[in-house]
């Protein structure tokens, strides 16, 4: 829904019309504008009251409050269908107290695209993107949104934060609800069942040299993050796929370690039998008590044995039912990055794009940590839309089913996200963008006159991967302000990360805008988009205390976006009727 | 206030309208970016920015004598009969897309997607000016494109060649033949184009959902394996078999050793390793209709038939009938295809059963699954996989096994 209705909106031009009369100034304001209390309405049968004080306080817990005070309906409610979980233990607790020391705030990450690699790569090498290759998922991955602590007593806790603002592109109002979730667990603490790991490397023609040669590295150094009673197994595939270790434990770390010196590229691409193979394996050694997960990396599409890319799909689908997932990593402009990306999201396993194969060294060594650690499967969130608003699009997940009224988001698997703030990239690296979790953001239209200041309803269900435990938790989104009503300048915003969520939603309109118009052959207006963008952006970015590294790094592909569509504008052909004739 | 009401209001609210009103819309003529409006001095209308919003009060085109601009070829024009300066853009469909005719000219609007459309042509029409489309006389029977521009709401033209040979028209809008001229007309909802019979509703931008029951079997559910299949005398060496119902089967043959990959519906495959079988290329379908698959014929009463083409595979004594999904429509693959759900209805030992895609029944001496039935009167060939123009059966038979 999210990338059609924005086509759609584009090419509904009459209401242009609409647009110049009700359009607002947009500035967004870096101080977020506080809201009072006491104004909240109906709730969800939450049962546990939290802080409502002021927008933008981050502390103490106050996450679903944060912007709609109010009141007994602001509320959050965390309760466990399954009282193994002891989640239940939050009811009653005071969500305004300090966090404990040893309590994390980790971001998560969904199945699927963890970039926009691709994306960034046909940039840089001076060309337009397509609108395909721009995965709001990836994109919102590579942004790192600081939540409130997750007191909510779960290892998952789910925030819904509200913004009401105008867009930085036309100045139209928004209202968006942010939806995001952290997990109190830390990553360098965290204990996971032993492994099964199986690898699947395309060894075709295309890998000879540099990129074979940083796989081996990578793969190498990524023995030392598994554990000692891990195994490794290795499936070389080209022309056939070829058993070059099987479940060989790490405690026999040399003969990994040989038979990653093994892999030797050269022939075709048989991408299904790579893959079929090395489920076969894992398969072959999944136990109870045991994670099997295999991780796929290639630089091209299938050129020979079975081809069709929806059987791929199909088949990691089937095996992510039995438990065994997948992670997929596509090295190169080349690489089948939508296969990979679908097959990683269908597989309960997260994709990485790598334009340079250097990279695959830092996705080995430094995301082994998270991707191997699933916080939290089955996961489904109920949205219920209140009477004063019609939900328009979903932003940052395919998992959305539902129409104006409400819906459910379906995550197969939830990760931890590696980065640990905002300002911070990925430990580790000093540069990498992925591991922000991202956020789901839902669009909402009010309907002006409806004196109803309730929001959304959310019901969050998740599956624990360890005890299998089916938890739950409630959070009622309450406005301060009837539905319509005039916003202050600088628009409504909960906390600075709800702001941050909304210039990076911007940043993707304008991406996806850009893209499409650039397709029309109409380069000129791909540009007035990113130009409008701009000064709005940079204008937040200038506002906040410590410039925000994710949407500074944005602002640096927008720059090249335009240059190239000026190039490209010099070369786009106009056509008109043919001219008088000459006269006589 | 009644909430059916208040969303069809809310659909006319901007929300987070993205859409950016550019101030030149377009490269101008000659490929340089605009700092002001080009005016054309030809006529003396000026470049009036398609902005939506600016839209002149209706004023009649600017009056042009016809025989002062040369004579355009096409079946069809498209004349600017606003007051301003337009810019058109005209999507032709894809390469690679095939049309059947005869029935997408029933319903042009339910059977084309937008995404079998290519990036538009830009015209930037002056005021009482015209352009041609279907310029080349197309050797496809049909032609279809989707034409929008600024604020004017993007509509399909689609005709049978037949119908609008290619002829020399006007340039204007005067003067021209009237069944071969559709005009950009303003309106109190600005510009659009006028009736014609050529002029239809734009496909929506989310093709309708195929109703609940009208299963056609989706592209992860299809009938796939490699070439060569398998022929001649063999054994099953080894099967590995993944939860999807894709196999890899290793035989031994006359030739040697070989590999097969087949995907059938989970659970149809009847051999083991060990089995032997005689597999021979099918010859036809159970009517006789063109099918390509493999008969593996086993020892101890096993049978594979697995087919695909128009026709279902042979099952022995029975009739099978195939024809459309009463009250299904059409659905749309994820490449704008379009696919009109089919059943198959089997007969046989006085009883029948109505087959679609994904369900089994007794049939001959073993089980008829029908994996994926639908008729392809719209094809879109750049996606991997897309089955060839017209109906598409593929279907398993199957004796023996674990059921």
């Amino acid at each position: 829904m999210k990338r059609s209705a924005i086509r759609q909106l584009w090419q509904a031009r009459w209401l242009w019309a609409l647009l110049a009369l009700g359009a607002q100034a947009c500035v967004v304001n870096p101080v977020p504008t506080p809201f009072t209390s006491g104004e909240a309405n109906a709730g969800g049968g939450a049962s546990k009251v939290e802080d409502a004080t002021s927008a933008g306080d981050a502390s103490g817990g106050a996450d679903t409050a944060l912007v709609f005070p109010g009141g007994t309906d602001s509320s959050s409610d965390a309760s466990a269908a399954d009282s193994s979980t002891g989640a239940d233990s939050v009811l009653g607790k005071d969500s305004s107290a300090a966090p404990p020391d040893s309590i994390g705030n980790t971001g998560l990450s969904q199945a699927g695209a963890q970039d926009f690699g691709l994306f960034r790569a046909i940039l840089e090498a001076g060309g337009i993107p397509k609108p395909a290759t721009l995965d709001d998922l990836g994109f919102f991955a590579e942004h790192k949104l600081d939540y409130p602590d997750p007191l909510c007593g779960q290892d998952m806790c789910m925030h819904a934060l509200l913004g009401v603002m105008g867009n930085m592109i036309t100045g139209s109002t928004c209202t968006l609800v942010q939806i995001g979730l952290n997990t109190p667990l830390k990553v360098e603490e965290q204990t996971r069942p032993p492994l099964d790991l199986v690898l699947a490397i395309d060894t075709s023609t295309s890998m000879q040299g540099e990129p074979i040669a940083h796989v081996q590295q990578g793969l190498q150094q990524m023995l030392d993050q598994l554990q000692p009673g891990d195994t490794v197994s290795l499936v070389a595939f080209a022309d056939a796929a070829v058993v070059l270790a099987s479940g060989v434990p790490l405690a026999n770390k040399a003969q990994v370690e040989k038979a990653i010196l093994q892999l030797k590229a050269g022939g075709q691409t048989d991408l299904f039998a790579g893959l079929f193979q090395a489920f076969q394996l894992a398969s072959s050694l999944h136990q109870p008590g045991r994670e099997a997960r295999v991780v796929l990396l290639s630089d091209g599409a299938s050129t020979t044995g079975l081809q069709a890319p929806a059987k791929l799909v199909s088949m990691a689908a089937s095996y992510a039912k039995l438990g065994i997932g997948l992670t997929t990593i596509g090295v190169g402009g080349n690489a089948a990055a939508a296969v990979l990306a679908d097959l990683a999201e269908v597989g309960a396993g997260q994709f990485y794009f790598l334009d340079k194969p250097a990279g695959v060294k830092e996705v080995f060594t430094e995301e082994v940590k998270t991707f191997l650690i699933p916080v939290a499967l089955d996961v489904h969130i109920a949205v219920k839309v209140g009477g004063g608003y019609v939900l328009k699009a979903v932003y940052g997940t395919h998992g959305w089913q539902g129409g104006s009224d409400g819906g459910v988001i379906s995550i197969p698997t939830l990760f931890l996200a590696g980065r640990l703030a905002a300002g911070e990239p990925l430990p580790g690296t000093g540069e990498g963008r992925r591991g922000g979790g991202g956020a789901i953001l839902i669009e909402l239209v009010p309907l002006p006159g409806v004196q109803d200041k309730g929001v959304t309803e959310l019901t969050l269900t998740w599956k624990h991967p360890k005890t299998g435990a089916v938890a739950t938790q409630n959070v009622a989104v309450v406005g301060a302000l009837y539905p319509g009503a005039q916003i202050p300048d600088g628009g409504l915003f909960s906390s600075p990360t709800v702001e941050k969520g909304f210039v990076m939603l911007n940043v993707l309109a304008a991406f996806q805008l850009a893209c499409a118009l650039a397709l029309d052959n109409d380069p000129g207006a791909a540009q007035g988009v990113l130009l409008a963008l701009q000064p709005a952006v940079s204008k937040w970015l200038s506002g906040q205390a410590k410039p925000d590294p994710d949407i500074a790094d944005d602002m640096k592909y927008v720059a090249m976006f335009i240059a190239n569509l000026q190039k490209a504008a010099q070369q786009t052909p106009v056509s008109k009727p043919p001219d008088p004739w000459p006269k006589d | 206030m009644q909430r059916s009401w208040l969303l069809l209001a809310a659909l006319a609210l901007p929300a987070c309208e993205w859409r950016y009103a550019p101030q030149w819309p377009v490269a101008p003529d000659g490929g340089t970016t605009l700092d002001s409006p080009p005016t054309d001095v030809t006529d003396g209308v000026s470049w009036s920015p398609d902005g939506g919003s600016n839209w002149a009060p209706d004023a009649p085109p600017v009056q042009r004598n016809p025989n002062q601009f040369p004579p355009i070829q096409g079946a069809l024009a498209i004349g600017n009969a606003t007051a301003s300066t337009l810019v058109v853009r005209v999507r032709p469909l894809l390469a690679t897309v095939q049309l059947d005719c005869e029935q997408v000219a029933a319903a042009p609007s339910q059977w084309l997607s937008r995404n079998l459309f290519a990036p538009a042509q830009i015209w930037q029409v002056q005021s009482g000016r015209a352009f041609a489309v279907g310029v080349s006389g197309s050797k496809d029977a049909c032609t279809a494109l989707l034409v929008d521009g600024g604020s004017m709401p993007m509509a399909l033209l689609f005709w049978k060649t037949g119908s609008y040979p290619v002829v020399s028209m006007p340039s204007t809008v005067d003067g021209g033949l009237a069944d071969r001229l559709i005009l950009v007309q303003n309106s109190s909802d600005g510009p659009h184009l006028s009736n014609h019979l050529a002029v239809h509703s734009a496909p929506p931008v989310q093709p309708a959902a195929t109703p609940p029951g009208c299963a056609f079997g989706q592209a992860g559910d299809a009938l796939e394996w490699t070439e060569p299949l398998p022929d001649g005398d063999g054994t099953v060496l080894d099967l590995a078999t993944a939860p999807n119902g894709c196999h890899m089967l290793q035989w031994l043959g006359k030739t040697g050793i070989h590999t097969w990959t087949v995907c059938l519906p989970p659970g149809a495959m009847p051999f083991e390793p060990g089995d032997d079988f005689y597999a021979s290329p099918l010859q036809g379908g159970h009517n006789l209709g063109q099918i390509q698959g493999v008969d593996l014929l086993g020892s101890a009463g096993k049978r594979l038939r697995a087919g695909r083409g128009q026709d279902v595979v042979y099952f022995g004594k029975g009739t099978a009938q195939i024809a459309p999904q009463p009250a299904c429509g059409v659905g749309h693959d994820g490449c704008g295809s379009a696919l009109e759900p089919l059943a198959v209805q089997v007969g046989g030992n006085g009883a029948t059963a109505t087959l679609v895609a994904g369900q089994t029944a007794a049939a001959g001496q073993g089980k008829l699954g029908i994996v994926r039935a639908f008729d392809v009167p719209v094809r879109n060939s750049a996606c991997a996989g897309a089955p060839g123009m017209g109906r598409w059966v593929e279907s398993v038979y199957t004796e023996g096994g674990e059921p």
